[in-house]
């Protein structure tokens, strides 16, 4: 029963997903833990150690919180929505990461010689344009419930967070460009298979890698682009009416968005599940051939060793996650927006003619896109430099006509 | 074991009931953002039924372009002009009477397509999800011209909303 | 030993598994939202308590007014972009095939043959994108991403 369960495809699928959900709902719990334990080390303190061993039974203890806490709809809240919009965030966030390509192809004993299976929850011809799809959704959890709650901060966020959500998903979508203009399809399993073939296609679009890096962190309202819940402005953004379980909801989803995003990072420009960088070079090294065998060997255990692979390199962005935060200040909202609109876009566009021009000629040398990639970084850096604006950008006084007002100047920056 | 021959109508009611469901809700909410969110119910409903028709990108492109963008500035746009607390709004009777007539109108006019065309060929499915290549194929070939147009369109909308909202002085 | 990128595309599991994920997760949801409803809880309300947080001062007016054009104007210029690189996902796999493999079969283009092919389609995008530049230059010089 079992064999047959996992050995046909929609069997192996399924079980995947229920085991993908398992995991994320638990490292979602986790995640909100570490990046308590994170802040507290950051800031030299301890974070949370009362509840259990270090504190590791904080997750369910908040869980139990969350659970008997009292539930608040503020007067005049348009209820239904109230309601809708977290639980639509949650969904919005789980239905994700199931074309994550987690764990490659597997052949089990039991299976015909030369079948295999697809290890992973779902493949689609789309691949990342499914993803795109479904983020671009996320916006309405967060607007519904800004909406919803009757409370202006709440209104604030919420608009903030769906214009920037909007605005980055535009330097998003050429960053992706490039890389389908270099794999020549969108499944992702394709582009991980691709990549050990290669190379990794963070060396090969270093440019693609950053701006989707910070398109990463803008989409699920990340610092330094957390406006949505700027403490010092708005309180709580949009969930500020929100608690109790409603709000572990949008909790929830944010940190599931975090793991979908730095899963698809990994599969995009990490070689998903390949250990290192080049293990079919390596794998002629003596003693590193098992590097090679873990990315393409069809055994189980390969399998399990990939995924634990991919799940090390999502922890890895998750914590480059945390580590920004606590790092970076936030954005003013006009610098995310020049950021998206005047900076990622235009350097996205030019990444996007290189490499088609590049496609065009054949691209004689791999690396040739490298050094493109680079060099329009150079000059984007210079122009904005030779332009004499400050990278901040101007602010300008707030009374009008005021002789002491800040005026942007008109001559160029000395360095 | 082909799942697919008992599932496929169940999820092609479910996807259809949601499109329904929503489409009614539209019409009769009389909360402007509730009708939002019920427009994101039929969008949505009608991108599931693209998928069980195996039009995977047409999907993901129903997504993105009007689940994603379209709606989200229609959700703007009533948020932007709304004055009274609860975006309500009551139409006259001279108003829901030139609304029936033009939803009757387009009504018979699906009606007369529906019942002409001859389902025989369609009552086959695609069994091959028509790829990305192949609607590239399809657009860059055949459909050239409307592909450039298209940019052209797109042009014109993105100067006249850059003209009407240019910031004042 | 075939390719690893070959052997990637030749099954895919579909919707199916999806459609699964979908339902569990819309249960899974609607579990959360019950399961605080479950305990026995305390629960006053009052004109006081239910008014919304706005640190302490009472709230004046109602939170949904109008904002700022700008931001209708970022979701105008957000559903451009989506359009114009919607059409640039088919448009990118059809390009890369045909470059790398010259000439395809799926092709048949009367005066130029499969010959011209590659540089057919790179002009075709050429000229699409070159106008969607002239928009974004327009806006650009219309101070449209101009916050202050």
């Amino acid at each position: 029963m079992i064999q047959e369960i996992l050995g046909s495809q929609l069997g192996l699928s399924i079980c995947i997903i229920c085991l993908g959900l398992a995991v994320i709902l638990t490292a979602d719990a986790y995640c909100i833990y570490f990046e308590r334990k994170v802040s507290a080390w950051m800031q030299d303190r301890y974070g949370p150690n009362r509840v259990g061993p270090l504190g590791l039974l904080q997750p369910l203890a908040d869980g139990i919180k969350f659970i008997l806490k009292e539930e608040f709809i503020p007067a005049r809240a348009d209820k239904i929505l109230f309601y809708i919009a977290p639980a639509l965030g949650v969904i919005i966030a789980l239905v994700g990461f199931v074309i994550l390509p987690i764990g490659g192809r597997v052949h089990w004993s039991w299976m015909p010689e030369g079948t295999t299976l697809l290890a992973q929850g779902a493949s689609v011809d789309i691949g990342v344009l499914y993803l795109l799809a479904v983020g671009s959704l996320t916006v309405y959890g967060v607007v519904l419930g800004g909406w919803a709650s009757n409370n202006k901060y709440a209104f604030y966020g919420a608009m903030r967070s769906a214009a920037q959500m909007l605005s980055y998903e535009v330097p998003l979508g050429l960053a992706l460009m490039t890389l389908i203009l270099t794999m020549g399809q969108l499944r992702l399993e394709g582009i991980v298979t691709g990549q050990i073939d290669s190379a990794w296609n963070a060396f090969l679009h270093p440019v693609a890698f950053l701006i989707m890096l910070i398109t990463a962190l803008a989409e699920t309202n990340r610092a330094p682009f957390d406006l949505a819940e700027a403490e010092q402005e708005l309180i709580g953004g949009y969930h500020t009416e929100y608690s109790s379980m409603k709000f572990a909801q949008f909790f929830l989803a944010e940190y599931t968005h975090m793991i979908t995003a730095s899963g698809l990072l990994t599969a995009l420009f990490l070689g998903g599940y390949e250990v290192l960088p080049f293990s079919r070079l390596l794998a002629g090294v003596n003693g590193l051939s098992w590097l090679y065998w873990i990315s393409t060997s069809v055994s189980p255990w390969a399998m399990v060793l990939r995924m634990a692979v991919f799940c090390g390199k999502i922890s890895f962005f998750i914590f480059v996650m945390m580590w920004l935060r606590w790092t970076l200040v936030r954005f003013r909202f006009d610098q995310l927006m020049r950021l998206s609109w005047k900076a990622l876009v235009p350097i996205g566009m030019a990444i996007v003619v290189v490499q088609g021009v590049l496609l065009y000629f054949g691209r004689p040398i791999s690396w040739i896109s490298t050094a493109a990639e680079i060099g329009i970084l150079v000059i984007a850096a210079m122009i904005s430099l030779l332009s004499g604006k400050p990278i901040t950008g101007r602010q300008l006084s707030l009374v009008e006509d005021d002789e002491h007002a800040i005026r942007p100047s008109k001559t160029p920056v000395t360095v | 074991m082909n799942v697919n021959t008992w599932l496929e109508p169940i999820v092609f009611f479910l996807f259809a009931g949601v499109v329904l469901f929503s489409a009614i809700g539209i019409v009769l909410t009389r909360n402007i953002v509730r009708a939002a969110l019920f427009l994101l119910g039929t969008l949505g409903g009608v991108a599931g039924l693209y998928f069980l028709l195996m039009a995977n990108l047409l999907a993901a492109i129903q997504l993105i372009v009007y689940a994603g963008g379209t709606l989200v500035l229609i959700v703007f746009g009533v948020m932007l002009t709304s004055k009274s607390p609860w975006v309500r709004f009551a139409p006259s009777r001279s108003e829901a009477a030139a609304a029936t007539t033009i939803g009757l109108v387009l009504f018979a006019a699906l009606a007369k397509i529906v019942t002409g065309i001859d389902w025989t060929v369609a009552a086959h499915p695609a069994d091959q999800p028509a790829t990305v290549r192949q609607v590239g194929n399809l657009l860059l070939q055949q459909y050239l011209v409307p592909f450039e147009v298209a940019s052209v369109l797109l042009l014109v909308v993105m100067i006249g909303a850059a003209y009407l909202a240019r910031p004042e002085n | 030993m075939t390719s690893l990128a070959q052997s990637a595309g030749s099954l895919s599991p579909g919707f199916g598994p999806i459609l699964f994920l979908l339902i569990v997760a819309l249960g899974l949801a609607a579990a959360i939202m019950l399961i605080s409803h479950i305990p026995f809880k305390l629960r006053r309300t009052g004109r006081v308590k239910e008014t919304t947080y706005e640190s302490g001062m009472p709230p004046i007016g109602d939170a949904r007014r109008r904002f700022n054009v700008r931001f209708y104007l970022v979701a105008m210029l957000f559903l451009l972009f989506d359009v114009e690189l919607v059409f640039m996902y088919p448009w990118a796999v059809v390009f890369f095939r045909t470059a790398k493999t010259g000439a395809s079969t799926d092709w048949a283009i009367p005066f130029i043959g499969n010959a011209g092919l590659t540089g057919f389609l790179f002009a075709e995008m050429a000229v699409f994108f070159a106008i969607l530049l002239i928009g974004y230059v327009y806006a650009w010089r219309k101070g449209v991403f101009r916050w202050e």
